[in-house]
């Protein structure tokens, strides 16, 4: 039988770039899972990671987030942007990066959208993150791309970062 | 594109009308885990708590520790000996829609009672809840039917809700 999960497209980064785009995404499966590993040059030890649909986002979101002494939760509302977790950044423990799992149901309706990620950041440090967001974005565009940015939209992901975007199907 | 993985959709429900309860039913125990996506709304009354049972067993046996976030604050419970596990995915907010991943480890029969992780989400402006389960079924039956259910008498899983059951090797 065959598997259900398929690879649509992976980058792998060979230098330091600013975002990665994922285009032309098929219509055919029923959700997408993104998967991302990522280390940025952000003067710090983590940076949020961020996805900009195509169309015009009207997003909102629910945030868990555990630090290893304390857990949290936030939300907002009114963001052109989906939230999905923080990466470490430039100042984290060397060669570290860190991971994002995008999980988007039903992406190809035009109905409101609803995402969820799971993200680690670690460090050798005390603190190190843990994020879960629930997500919505309730314009009415059918998703075929979006682009992946460092929360600030002024650094890099550093080389080596691997992006990889699959499709799945019920059937 | 070569086939990478090992996931294998078994068997798909979407609802044509609202439904009280949604099985998936006939699994094959041929895999190492199982996956269950369900995406949807709720309709109807105040149905704020989405429950799963195993092989239909309403008995004692079923365990969940939740950590989970609302927007304000972060909180946990634990749930223990009841009798079917639970995930909170909506409660005032019947439009919206929600997204459930449940992962049943070690479900085909053996010395391992099954574990759990699943996971819910969904959000309205802002208001709603992320939320983080670990589960165990203390029973080492192989699981051959899931079955979803709300609490609340009027409460429904609304037409077009999408239960996907997958089959991990």
């Amino acid at each position: 039988m065959p598997s259900s999960r398929t690879l649509i497209a992976s980058n792998t980064l060979g230098s330091n770039a600013s975002s990665v785009t994922f285009s032309s995404i098929p219509s055919t499966y029923k959700d997408l899972v993104l998967r991302l590993s990522a280390r940025t040059t952000a003067s710090s030890t983590i940076n949020l990671v961020v996805i900009t649909p195509n169309g015009t986002p009207s997003a909102s979101f629910i945030r868990l987030r555990g630090s290893g002494s304390s857990a949290s939760s936030s939300s907002s509302t009114g963001e052109s942007t989906w939230y999905t977790g923080l990466v470490s950044g430039n100042t984290a423990t060397a060669n570290t990066f860190g991971s994002i799992e995008v999980y988007i149901p039903n992406y190809a309706s035009v109905a409101n959208r609803v995402y969820s990620t799971f993200a680690v950041q670690e460090n050798n440090n005390a603190v190190a993150y843990i994020d879960n967001y629930a997500g919505l974005d309730s314009q009415t565009a059918a998703l075929s791309s979006f682009t992946i940015y460092d929360g600030t939209f002024s650094t890099n992901f550093v080389a080596g970062s691997s992006f990889f975007l699959y499709g799945l199907k019920n059937s | 594109m070569p086939d990478t993985s090992t996931e294998v959709a078994l068997a798909t429900t979407t609802l044509g009308a609202n439904a009280a309860t949604i099985t998936l039913s006939s699994i094959p125990s041929t895999y190492t885990d199982l996956r269950v996506v369900l995406t949807g709304t709720i309709a109807n009354g105040s149905g704020n708590t989405i429950y799963l049972r195993f092989n239909s067993s309403a008995t004692n046996t079923y365990s969940t520790t939740r950590m989970y976030g609302d927007g304000t604050g972060a909180y946990s419970s634990r749930y223990n000996s009841g009798v079917d596990t639970r995930q909170y995915v909506t409660e005032y907010v019947y439009s919206v829609p929600y997204l459930t991943c449940i992962n049943v480890f070690s479900y085909a029969g053996s010395t391992h009672k099954s574990t759990l992780i699943e996971s819910s989400f969904y959000d309205s402006a802002g208001q709603g809840k992320a939320e983080r389960t670990a589960g165990l079924w203390q029973d080492t039956s192989a699981i051959n039917t899931i079955t979803f259910s709300l609490n609340g008498s009027v409460a429904r899983f609304a037409s077009g809700t999408t239960a996907t059951l997958y089959g991990i090797l």
